[in-house]
């Protein structure tokens, strides 16, 4: 994979991992609008989220959920926190890992911080004028991995959408769009 | 003549039998002794509430300074450190993997302990609703945390219960962490699995903290500039202990050096000197004596009360060696007879006076006040028989010249001059009344927390960290208690359930109640009841997930589990064993004697300065009608029944105070045979406690129990100098001679600086002792002197001798 992904980089007109990660590592801050659809053979019909997502350079991704029901999710550090309503609950990311290489690789991406995500992922890049693909596969460490694969796709400087495939066939697709200016 | 050597040996004996006794008996700080011992039942649960109460486990752990990410890491890492540890119970700094233990034992058992299980909810609309709003509510999380969980509890049982395991207000969080409402300081809550009568285990928690703290600062950058902030009942009984040892030690080394330059100074000899301690030493190895032999344990405090004695029987040698001094030739040839004689029925006179008002706190219900008395008495009447029977044969042949003239000579021409102003004192005398009668309303502090060792700077550090927690001090709770476990736990149940009406009205901002942690076994039998029959529930979750959006089959992990529920046995505390659940039952249900005692601490609404009291009538009416028959249900308000319980102990050391003063009048009626000379005695007496009391009120500063206590003692260590003028007044005719009042003033300094000593002390029952005897004996000295004049020229009429 890894040597398809630089063999891919060397293609001179086509974005760099190193070039796209640039783009993300000028910015400090990020809010996007996102629906997400959680597809899972429990459920009828796929289940669809949307609210908003802000990232604050270099580690503060907060999930502000809108529907169906108000919650935020924000991951600081090594603490996520679940707001909902009055009530809020933290805890350490890295007590639960089946939660946190997404979250990594999504801030690290974010981050533009190459040397994170090698460290806990296994990258491949397919990028094609200024559209990317970016396949994360988590550097399994444990014996049951959750997650079969992590998948972002973006325009430039732009994410997309993030897709992941967990172990069960699960899947959940989130795709981002630019907020309204207001 | 010679001298039997029996005094010598039995002194000797009773030496080395007090020796063994004080080095075998059991000493105690503890904060108990601060605390009235309680007759009847609700005051003992009171008693044990303040001592071992679930309050008393707490720590405030407060970090400062640092910036607010490395305080936020720092308090990460140390709330994992503790809760690794034995010594403590539960460790919470707004992270929630310290539930994690507990979170198997909770899923386990989530159709026994969630609120929302009922027969409707297992229904097909009831479960429709139950998975819906489970979806909607985990529905930000399910792209994260995949669907597994949904498919083993799709009605959300398991958020329901941490929701009502996080029923409490929430502090401020700043990067993650538990903050103050200003965002300086990381705030951290642990409970020590040590009780609060477990002091050393208590202790060994707080240095737990201590260490882990100091070995993680090295380890986090930027983090030298964070301190460590401990609050808290442990920490400040382990502060009060350490104070009171240090300060028992420190304070009598001070009055023992003090004393000791005096004497130096007036005797011009090491060997009187010693010879001069030698009773007081005694006095203080019979007082631990006595007080070990008859109380469970000697009290840290007593010690300290104890170094007014070091004043007090220093007095019987001063007086001894200044007469020995009187006759040129020590006390060996012509002296004993005139000391035995003479001086000695004065000095035993006065000693029994002091016991006499020491003897009335020996019913105390303080026991550090029994313990005091007790010590004194013991003292006193060891120090007493040891200048009597030991001291004379100890003293050198060579005659003592105590050297007492300069200032003695300006005593006399101070006292001639004060004499003729003795008409004086009646306005005085009147003044004092006035103001104790103008002021008779703030005389004295009602408030149990006025004898606290406490600093006042600590009670406030504690009060704000308690705002910022959410942990406000408990005052108000229900006090549900019965004969059985379970019985107490149903009936906390049903006024549970009250207080969730108060809740909703805003009367009350929130409770806490053992049933949240361990539902009782009707309500588990009736839970357990509500789940259908495996095939009833397949059924209805066909139709249920449908109309929620699942697919039916996939749920069969769920209806193995409920399945499985209903067969399992009801949740005893038992099982609870090594979880927060068991520690939130433990703390909040106590057996106490042969009852059960369950308590519902409440939260008040508001805030720090604005924190409202729960309304008494609407609390009342709330929970009435709910004991039944061996239940009780009540309403205790912890500081009100608490100062009220200190008012009963201070008007009953007010009476007992007044028996002993009557029991010293009347035994100087008895003695001097007369009630004019023992009037006379009494006055100057009488007259330097109404002043001094009126100068606390003057000052604005209400007097407590041991200023009372103090009060009595210018009657019980005046009356010695008033003896003496008494005495000098019918022996020698007109006016006390020059010697004696030498001793006096001596007498008089060594018990001064012995109790002013005290007054500087930092434990504010120290202090109040010592900052009333310390001029309540100079002014007892000096209307003693002031009015012996009257006393001469009256009682030279009708002389009896002593």
């Amino acid at each position: 994979m890894w040597a398809l992904g630089a063999m891919l980089c060397a293609q001179a007109q086509d974005l760099t991992l190193d070039s796209i990660l640039a783009l993300f590592a000028q910015r400090q801050h990020g809010h996007v609008n996102y629906t997400e659809e959680v597809v899972s053979d429990l459920l009828e019909r796929p289940l669809h989220t949307s609210g908003e997502l802000f990232f604050d350079a270099p580690d503060r991704l907060e999930k502000r959920t809108l529907k169906p029901s108000p919650q935020q999710l924000i991951a600081e550090g090594d603490q996520l926190t679940l707001v909902r309503g009055r009530h809020r609950a933290s805890m350490r990311l890295s007590d639960y890992p089946q939660l946190s290489p997404l979250l990594n690789g999504l801030r690290a991406t974010l981050a533009g911080d190459r040397a994170t995500l090698e460290k806990n992922f296994q990258i491949a890049l397919s990028a094609r004028g200024e559209d990317w693909t970016l396949g994360l596969q988590p550097l399994a460490s444990e014996d049951k991995p959750v997650y079969k694969r992590i998948e972002i796709r973006g325009n430039g400087g732009d994410i997309q959408n993030v897709s992941l495939e967990r172990s069960n066939g699960e899947r959940t697709l989130m795709t981002l769009s630019k907020p309204a200016e207001s | 003549m010679r001298r039997s050597p029996w005094p010598g040996i039995v002194c000797l004996a009773a030496i080395l039998l007090g020796l063994w006794v004080v080095a075998h008996a059991r000493y105690s700080t503890d904060l108990s002794a601060f605390l009235p011992s309680a007759p009847d039942v609700r005051q003992r649960l009171l008693v044990k509430l303040l001592r071992d109460g679930p309050a008393s486990q707490l720590l405030l752990i407060s970090i400062e300074g640092a910036d607010a990410s490395t305080r936020a890491q720092l308090s990460a890492r140390l709330a994992a450190t503790l809760r690794d540890q034995p010594e403590f119970a539960t460790v919470a700094n707004g992270q929630t993997s310290g539930i994690e233990k507990d979170s198997a034992v909770l899923f386990r058992n989530r159709y026994l302990l969630s609120h929302a299980v009922t027969p409707e909810r297992f229904g097909v609309p009831g479960l429709t609703q139950a998975m819906q709003e489970a979806m909607s509510q985990q529905g930000a999380m399910l792209g994260l945390t995949g669907t597994e969980l949904l498919t083993h509890d799709p009605t959300g049982e398991m958020s329901q219960i941490l929701d009502q395991l996080d029923a409490s207000g929430t502090p401020h969080s700043v990067a993650g962490v538990w903050a103050s409402a200003d965002g300086k300081r990381a705030l951290l809550m642990a409970r020590t699995v040590a009780s609060g009568a477990d002091q050393d285990g208590q202790r060994r928690a707080i240095d737990i903290i201590r260490s882990a703290f100091g070995k993680l600062r090295p380890e986090i950058q930027g983090a030298s500039p964070a301190r460590l902030v401990l609050s808290g009942p442990a920490v400040f009984a382990d502060e009060a202990r350490q104070t009171i040892q240090h300060e028992v030690g420190r304070l009598s080394i001070l009055s023992m050096i003090l004393i000791g330059s005096l004497l130096l100074l007036v005797y011009r000899s090491l060997r009187l000197l010693l010879l001069g301690f030698l009773p007081v030493i005694c006095g203080a190895l019979a007082g631990i004596t006595a007080v070990a032999l008859s109380f469970s344990v000697v009290y840290g405090i007593t010690l300290g009360f104890g170094i007014t004695l070091i004043g007090e029987a220093v007095d019987y040698s001063v007086y001894l060696f200044v007469q020995a001094g009187r006759s040129g030739a020590g006390i060996e040839t012509t002296g004993e007879k005139s000391w035995t004689k003479s001086l000695w029925p004065v000095i035993r006179l006065g000693m029994l006076t002091s016991v006499c008002g020491f003897a009335s706190l020996l019913p105390s219900a303080f026991p550090s006040l029994a313990q005091l008395g007790l010590y004194t008495i013991a003292g006193l009447v060891a120090a007493a028989l040891v200048t009597r029977f030991v001291l004379p044969a100890l003293l050198p042949a060579a005659p003592v010249f105590a050297r007492l003239g300069m200032p003695t000579r300006l005593l006399a021409q101070v006292i001639a001059a004060l004499r003729h102003a003795r008409y004086a004192l009646m306005p005085l005398a009147l003044l004092a009344i006035a103001v104790l009668f103008i002021y008779r309303d703030r005389l004295w502090n009602h408030e149990l927390s006025a004898l606290s060792p406490v600093s006042a700077a600590a009670q406030r550090l504690d009060a704000s960290l308690r705002s910022d927690l959410g942990a406000a001090d408990v005052s108000d709770m229900v006090v549900v208690s019965g004969a059985s476990f379970d019985q107490v736990l149903r009936t906390s149940e049903q006024v549970s359930g009250r207080l969730d009406g108060l809740v909703s009205e805003h009367d009350i901002a929130g409770y806490d109640s053992p049933s949240r942690y361990l539902p009782s076994q009707a309500t588990q039998r009736a839970r357990r009841a509500s789940l259908p029959e495996q095939s009833v529930l397949r059924a209805r979750v066909a139709v249920a997930a449908r109309a929620a959006g699942l697919k039916a089959s996939r749920l069969e992990p769920f209806i193995a589990d409920v399945a499985a529920a209903r067969d399992a046995p009801l949740l005893t505390r038992g099982d609870l064993n090594g979880t927060a659940l068991a520690t939130g039952v433990d703390s909040l249900l106590v057996k106490l004697g042969e009852s059960w005692t369950a308590l519902l601490p409440l939260r008040s609404m508001g805030q720090g300065e604005e924190l409202k009291s729960v309304d008494a009538m609407h609390l009342e009416r709330a929970i009435s009608a709910l004991a039944t028959s061996g239940v009780k249900v009540e309403a205790l308000n912890i500081k009100r029944e608490a100062d009220a319980l200190y008012g009963e102990y201070l008007h009953s050391a007010i009476r007992l105070s007044s028996a002993g003063l009557l029991a010293i009048a009347l035994l100087l009626c008895v003695a001097l045979r007369s009630f004019s000379r023992a009037g006379l005695v009494l006055l100057p007496l009488a007259l330097a406690a109404l002043s001094v009391a009126a100068g606390f009120a003057l000052a604005h500063h209400p007097m407590n129990l041991l200023h009372l206590v103090g009060l009595l003692l210018i009657f019980a260590v005046g009356s010695n100098y008033a003896l003496f003028f008494d005495r000098g007044a019918t022996q020698a005719g007109r006016s006390i001679d020059p010697l004696t009042l030498g001793s006096l003033l001596l007498a008089n300094l060594t018990t001064t600086i012995a109790f002013g000593v005290l007054a500087t002390s930092k434990v504010p029952v120290l202090s109040a002792l010592g900052s009333t005897v310390a001029p309540g004996a100079i002014l007892a000295l000096l209307f003693s002197a002031m009015l012996a004049g009257g006393t001469a020229r009256s009682a030279s009429a009708h002389a009896h001798g002593v």
